[in-house]
């Protein structure tokens, strides 16, 4: 079945995620936040994230292609750059279209 | 070899009294008891249904550690091992800051952690009966539990049962990027733990080490694991008083939980920063019995051999020991065992020394025993005081020395010994020293 949320709904959900996951103050949380250079993620809090946006939305994430749609063939560090909420967002919105 | 001189100038505990060095003083000093009936899980049908719990749960426990983030990586035993070590860094006055962050470590023992967790392992139980439920009850479904198990499990929860992030957080919180250990030695790990990280003082090796253990076993698995061991005391009716180590009804332990971390340090590392030490490290060694996995030989060879490498290691020869901190356990073979190993090395001087089992009060700590029997070791220096035996009734005749039954006793304490005996046959003995006037050249 389709999940229909808005992109504001969706935001909502993986903000409140990340929030849990990083203690960090949901208001402090926006779109152009970047999750290791603004939040202070580790990459065993992204695993963290990834479980909580998946039990709260009901798919299963595909981390690969979560970094693919960041751009081909980033460096570790591009990738801590490029990873941000607002790519978050992007993603799971595609992912729940995709949906069946 | 140039040896330095090893300090403890810092300590912090988390017991079945509650969290701190002192309020497990203002405890131990009156000869309370820590033990209750186990009301956090359901022990209905378990043989033993007592123990002495540190009575916080992660509601009250959560709020102490500083950095919540890491909250999620850390199993109940962790987060005691990190409050502790707090306490044992502010106490200490140590600014971590102004160490060299290479020759700083810790060192710590521990035991079963995060796998056992009440949390986990209720889990773990669920995810199984839901694979039972889906193929009908008739069987389980071992692809549909690992599934699952896949599934709904929280992607850090298997770093909660790795024994060495406690220490890891420890060394993260305060920068300590020198020689880092974990000792998991059974019911010797933290005395062990304690003796390795005096060593890297002594040779040279480091300035300054954190150092103890944390231990929580008061869960279904810890329980039932003790039970089957035949180890754990089932006296449910006299729960109060069944941890009665030394006394001829004793029938074995209670389980206790909780931490004790201390700061070491070099002697001139203290005195070039104003530190005021608790005592001075003065004897370690370790042996094992290298005989049968549980029993100890019946001559207690490793458990004697482990005291008389100690008391050479201090150079001092048997009658200057004022007290002795026993591994008492409450288990028929401990006591008496230690007992002997104790008449062997101390010969006809071992009537003489007080001989006290603090495990009476708090329970078996296992991993963590060692470093909160030292902390008590610590204390009774400081306050010069012995902590009793309580519970103690009836003498065994295969006990015959003076177990301070009963009630703390005032004495004149300058060197004290405390024996750590684990399955595995480990063994570790530590001594300490009154340190008074050591910081200012004495």
């Amino acid at each position: 079945m389709k999940i229909k949320l808005t992109e504001d709904e969706i935001f909502a959900t993986i903000a409140a995620g990340v929030a849990e996951a990083l203690r960090v103050d949901a208001a402090k949380i926006s779109m152009a936040s970047r999750l290791f250079l603004d939040l202070g993620a580790e990459s065993i809090d992204i695993l963290d994230i990834r479980f909580r946006i998946e039990h709260a939305l009901g798919f299963k994430i595909d981390q690969a292609a979560l970094i693919r749609s960041l751009g081909e063939g980033l460096s570790a560090g591009q990738i801590q750059e490029q990873l941000t909420l607002g790519s978050l967002v992007a993603y799971v919105r595609q992912q729940l279209q995709q949906q069946p | 070899m140039d040896e330095r001189r090893v300090v403890i100038t810092g300590m912090g505990a988390i017991t079945p009294f509650g969290v701190g060095a002192r309020k497990f003083w203002e405890n131990l000093g009156q000869g309370n008891s820590g033990a209750t009936l186990i009301t956090a899980f359901e022990v209905a049908d378990l043989p033993t249904r007592f123990a002495a719990p540190v009575l916080l749960d992660d509601r009250e426990l959560d709020p102490l550690i500083e950095n919540q983030k890491s909250l999620k990586t850390m199993s109940r035993s962790a987060k005691f091992a990190v409050i502790a070590a707090k306490e044992a860094v502010d106490d200490a006055g140590l600014e971590t800051n102004r160490l060299n962050p290479y020759r700083f470590g810790a060192s710590l023992g521990a035991g079963g952690l995060g796998t056992w967790d009440l949390d986990h392992s209720q889990q773990t139980l669920q995810i199984i009966m839901d694979a039972v439920d889906r193929s009908a009850g008739q069987q389980l479904d071992y692809a549909q539990v690992w599934r699952n198990t896949l599934d709904r499990l929280h992607p850090l929860s298997p770093l909660k049962s790795l024994s060495n992030i406690p220490t890891a957080h420890i060394a993260i919180n305060h920068n300590a990027r020198g020689n880092c250990q974990t000792i998991t030695t059974a019911c010797t790990s933290s005395a062990q733990a304690i003796g390795e990280a005096y060593r890297q003082i002594k040779f040279g090796i480091a300035d300054v080490m954190i150092a103890g253990g944390s231990d929580s076993m008061i869960n279904p698995y810890g329980l039932v694991a003790f039970s089957l061991l035949g180890v754990i005391s089932k006296n449910n009716a006299e729960y109060r008083t069944a941890a009665r180590p030394f006394d001829r009804r004793r029938d074995g332990f209670m389980l206790g939980e909780g931490a004790a971390i201390f700061v070491l340090e070099g002697l001139e590392h203290c005195r070039r920063r104003g530190a005021e030490p608790y005592g001075e490290i003065i004897g370690y060694a370790s042996t094992c019995d290298a005989f049968r996995l549980t029993d100890e030989p019946p001559e207690a060879w490793g458990s004697v051999e482990a005291m008389k490498l100690a008391l050479d290691d201090a150079r001092l020869n048997p009658e200057s020991i004022d007290y002795i901190n026993a591994h008492g356990t409450s288990t028929k073979m401990n006591d008496k065992t230690e007992t002997l190993a104790i008449k062997k090395v101390f010969k006809a001087h071992a009537c003489a020394i007080p001989v006290s089992s603090t495990k009476s009060m708090i329970g078996h700590l296992v991993a963590a025993a060692g470093a909160v029997e030292l902390a008590a070791c610590v204390l009774a220096m400081k306050n010069q005081v012995i902590p009793p035996t309580i519970n103690y009734l009836e003498p065994d005749p295969e006990c015959d020395l003076d177990y301070v039954p009963n009630h703390a006793r005032e004495a004149r304490l300058n060197v004290i010994l405390s024996n750590s005996f684990g399955f595995g046959g480990q063994n570790a003995c530590l001594i300490i020293k009154r340190a008074e006037g050591i910081a200012h050249g004495a």
